[in-house]
């Protein structure tokens, strides 16, 4: 069965679209098979890092807590996985290890597209290429 | 009246990064303790807009003289001050990563550049701005040749890059986080 988003972290991409400074291109929740029943949010988002690109070949993941706006389970955590355009294209390329699971999980059909700039579709195609 | 947003902090460790930039001239040994000096400002600066991230959604309360405190010492051990969470990508163990021993050894050592009024009988320490003396009444002032050299300028470039880097990361991901409770 597909991934479907709560409220919450709908709401929590929608005010992530305010961000003037550092807009959002792509936001996608998934599933990976790792660290379950995690969410996992993932977004490509302008001067993410000032564009630089993680010499380890590995985005930037980050696990917060639940709080009263964004209330969790229990053992369950929010991760935010977070590039800009120039890193995701890189490691779109170079397969890197968080772009391989949400290859798989969006070949398991667990993720929801949860905002995706009209501007840039090659985004997304180059995560189905 | 509202702490300035961690996004200000940033700004301008990201203008003492640039200003550090302009002024270094490999070929002129005057402008190393200035280079030095904003790399030192980098550093603080990135570390206090972890500080006001962290503050502004409500992770972790940090005491607002901290920010006014050229020594970081307090601050970043009240960063660093927390039960070791369970997953390595916890926001904390981030600030603990950036704030690692060696990192903070090396923080330390550019801190101890910036300058201070010396204790009573104490030398006027080695610092990037003021006139210091070298000796008991042996005065010499930063920007002369061999005061300061390229490899100080390189160790400390490489720290402030990390540093500020890093916690730019850091800051922004806190930014997104603290939407869950606007």
């Amino acid at each position: 069965m597909a991934l479907q988003a709560s409220p919450h972290l709908q709401d929590l991409v929608n005010r992530h679209l305010s961000m003037e400074d550092e807009p959002l291109l792509l936001a996608i929740y998934y599933r990976p098979e790792r660290e379950q029943p995690d969410i996992f949010l993932f977004e490509v988002v302008e001067n993410f890092g000032a564009g630089r690109i993680h010499e380890d070949r590995e985005l930037f993941e980050i696990v917060f807590e639940g709080n009263s706006g964004f209330p969790l389970d229990p053992g369950q955590y929010l991760h935010l996985v977070l590039t800009s355009p120039v890193e995701f294209i890189a490691a779109v390329d170079e397969n890197w290890k968080h772009i391989e699971e949400l290859k798989k999980a969006i070949e398991a059909g667990q993720y929801q597209v949860l905002y995706e700039d009209p501007g840039r579709p090659d985004l997304m195609e180059r995560i189905h290429a | 009246m509202p702490d300035p947003g961690a996004n200000l902090w940033i700004s301008q460790a990201n203008s003492d990064w640039r200003a550090a930039d302009l002024v270094y001239d490999e070929t002129d040994h005057r402008t190393y303790c200035q280079a030095i000096s904003k790399y030192q400002q980098t550093v603080e600066k990135s570390i206090k807009a972890v500080a006001a991230a962290l503050q502004g959604a409500g992770v972790k309360s940090v005491r607002r003289e901290y920010y006014y405190d050229h020594n970081l010492d307090d601050l970043i051990s009240a960063l660093r001050r927390s039960p070791y969470p369970r997953k390595a990508q916890h926001v904390q163990a981030r600030i603990c990563e950036v704030l690692s021993d060696y990192y903070y050894l090396e923080i330390n050592a550019l801190s101890s550049l910036a300058p201070r009024k010396p204790q009573r009988g104490a030398l006027h320490a080695r610092n990037t701005e003021y006139p210091y003396e070298s000796a008991q009444g042996v005065w010499t002032a930063p920007a002369l040749l061999g005061e300061f050299n390229k490899h100080e300028v390189l160790r400390f470039y490489r720290l402030a890059e990390r540093i500020y880097e890093r916690t730019r990361e850091i800051v922004s991901a806190i930014d997104r986080y603290k939407k869950t409770l606007t």
